[in-house]
């Protein structure tokens, strides 16, 4: 068997940089990676000419856990099954005190372990050492100078590693009593006497001098309506307008073609049909917003891989506090704009299980980047110029629905909240890219599963009648079915049974909404289907809040651990929903 | 006294810790061990929290936890 090798540090040390240099691309990723979420996996490249499987673990301070997170890694590390072979300790040279107060930790489990000495580049850029031989000596283990973002020092780190004794009996637990930690520290102290030099840190850092204007009393806030002001802006032009409507438009001449081309060579035209109005209709109106998802992705991942998200938690953290939150928890919330799945499941980065309930309830009230197609749809056909006007009010109301909901939530104690403020980077382009890649690769793969199944089943419900001869208007199945559901939804405006449908098909993948009208038969005269203005915006509003997609429900069961509790969010949410979308249609304003 | 009423760019040294349980081991386990140089820094936009500098980086706080900190005075040069 291959040595399992696991790679230990704190955040912000460089880990995953150097998690992704180890590996390449012979990763295993889970369903929904998030940033340092999950426990992801992969062999050793074939060029370190070793063989290792590596597994990067969430983000550590000390094995005594504080949050799930750090709770699922320390369990991980101390099982006597699961636990891996050898260690590798990556320990940031520029802030050594607190990584070797971790790596003297996990020393004390037993596992065999190397250390890397990561960032080694930028400790030495600025005046400093570290006599890497003696420290060796002082703990015991073998001690490599790296650099990941730079590969440098990498091969004998890995040859080592990979030739490690595997362990032997299972991981010891360290002593977590004051004593102890004290001990630590004062080793600590004379690890780093002894062996580093240090640049000399009198002057103000980079990042300090940056966040006098990031985090300045009158500075933040400016700051960060810029930042999500940005995000949607290049979201809606760059991703929305432009690229999407290339697609679009290229996606449309596809269905003509195809039309032509079978119509020409005589096919069944029921064949045509579903080709072109089900099929291409359906996947190509969805996958047409790539671009938008995709930009939108980007630059959350930007965000956090730069250091600012931190900052965000740290300025929000007493206004959260009135919702019941910490600071800490705005990261999950601002993830839910990507997608809720991610997020929720990021909601175990959370001190306190009430934070974290509250956490995973009111992601899905951040409109993820799959709402944002059907918004801007709707919005410009019905709304015109004021259309982004319209979008923005529609985030809005998402995020006050969902903030105020929290305060009918039983226990106001707060989270705890402490946080290490990292230095600004620049963020690894690779890191970025591995991230948004993984995001799509998830969103095209939904557009050839969920959404296509959406479609064809929304065709064909539309197409046939129910003794399954081509439907005239408004004798198909779906106009049967729809009809159940539709005096529900009367009241709210929009009875009309291919809404009804579409918002149903909407609990698999918020985006099968839109496939799903457009498969529907007369929705050419989509605006026909709605009777006032106001019950545009009440449809908007129950789409906007009524529970979110599968995946995001089966997110939310396994954050909270409970199904029953998973339930009840989503009966609040669905009678959220209705309310305000029949106070948006019957009270006069 | 208590950090919480350092002022900002003072620096000062950890006495004791106080505090029990989970909150008392995390600002231990964070490096606030008796003789621990710390400096507080900026306050947040809002006024709380608060970011305090330790063995060379920067962790942000809330004053309800600074205040679990006795620090003296550091000897003047």
């Amino acid at each position: 068997m291959m040595i399992r090798i696991a790679l230990a540090g704190n955040q912000n040390c460089g880990k995953t940089t150097l998690y992704n240099l180890l590996t390449g691309s012979n990763r295993r990723v889970g369903n929904f990676p998030g940033v340092t979420v999950e426990k992801r996996s992969g062999r050793l490249r074939s060029s370190y000419r070793a063989e290792a499987e590596i597994t990067d673990l969430p983000g550590l301070y000390s094995l005594f856990p504080y949050s799930d997170e750090e709770k699922a890694a320390a369990d991980f590390l101390l099982s006597e099954e699961e636990s891996p072979d050898a260690l590798m300790i990556v320990a940031d040279a520029t802030c050594p005190a607190r990584s070797l107060y971790l790596a003297l930790q996990l020393a004390e489990t037993g596992l065999p372990a190397v250390l890397a000495l990561n960032m080694y580049d930028l400790l030495t850029e600025h005046g400093g050492y570290c006599d890497t031989k003696k420290l060796e000596k002082m703990l015991g283990i073998p001690v490599f100078a790296v650099s990941a973002v730079e590969n440098t020092g990498i091969e004998a780190l890995v040859g080592t590693a990979a030739g490690l004794e595997k362990r032997k009996s299972k991981p010891d637990s360290p002593d977590f009593s004051e004593n102890a930690i004290v001990r630590r520290y004062l080793n600590v102290d004379t690890l780093c006497r002894e062996c580093f030099v240090m640049p000399s840190t009198d002057s103000e850092s980079r990042s300090e001098r940056a966040d006098r204007i990031i985090c300045g009393r009158f500075s933040a806030i400016p700051c960060f309506l810029l930042f999500m002001l940005c995000v949607f802006f290049l979201t809606f032009t760059l991703g929305g307008g432009l690229m999407s409507g290339m697609l679009g438009r290229a996606f449309e001449a596809l269905s003509t073609a195809i039309g032509d081309a079978t119509a020409a060579a005589g096919v069944a035209p029921v064949l045509t049909d579903l080709l072109t109005d089900g099929i291409i209709a359906g996947v190509g109106g969805v996958l047409s917003f790539l671009p938008t998802v995709a930009i939108l992705f980007l630059l959350l991942s930007v965000a956090e891989d730069s250091g600012y998200m931190a900052r965000i938690a740290f300025i929000f953290d007493r206004p959260m506090r009135l919702f019941g939150l910490s600071g800490r928890d705005a990261v999950p919330l601002l993830m839910g704009f990507g997608c809720s799945v991610p997020a929720i499941l990021a909601a175990r980065t959370s001190t306190s299980a009430k934070g974290k309930r509250r956490t995973v309830y009111l992601v899905p009230f951040f409109a993820c980047s799959a709402k944002l197609p059907v918004f801007t749809f709707f919005s410009s056909l019905f709304f015109g110029k004021y259309r982004i006007a319209v979008i923005a009010a529609l985030y809005l109301t998402g995020i006050a629905t969902g903030l105020l909901s929290t305060l009918t939530f039983r226990g106001k104690e707060v989270p705890s909240y402490m946080l290490e403020l990292p230095e600004y980077r620049l963020p690894r382009a690779k890191n970025v890219l591995r991230n948004l890649s993984d995001r799509c690769a998830d969103f095209v793969k939904r557009a050839f599963t969920v959404i296509f199944l959406a479609s064809v089943v929304c065709w064909a419900l539309g197409y046939f009648d129910l003794s399954f001869h081509h439907a005239a208007e408004n004798e198909s199945i779906l106009t049967a079915l729809g009809g159940l559901i539709s005096p529900i939804l009367t009241p709210l405006g929009f009875g009309d049974a291919r809404l009804a449908a579409a918002l149903f098909a909407g609990l698999f993948a918020k985006e099968a909404v839109l496939s799903s009208l457009a498969v529907s038969p007369g929705v050419s005269s989509l605006v026909s289907l709605f009777p006032t203005g106001r019950s545009v915006c009440a449809f908007l509003v129950f789409f906007l809040l009524y529970p979110p997609c599968l995946a995001a429900f089966t997110a939310s069961k396994k954050e909270l651990s409970s199904f029953p509790r998973a339930c009840l969010h989503t009966l609040a949410r669905l009678l959220t929903a209705y309310a305000a979308a029949a106070i948006i249609n019957n009270i006069p304003i | 006294m208590t950090l919480d009423k350092a002022a900002r760019g003072e620096k000062r040294r950890v006495i004791s810790v106080g505090g029990y349980g989970i909150i008392r081991t995390r600002l231990l386990e964070l490096g606030f061990v008796p003789g621990t140089e710390v400096t507080v820094g900026r306050r947040s936009p809002f006024g709380d929290p608060v970011e305090v500098k330790l063995r060379g980086y920067r962790l942000t706080m809330r004053i309800s936890d600074l205040r679990l900190i006795k620090v003296e005075r550091t000897a003047l040069k």
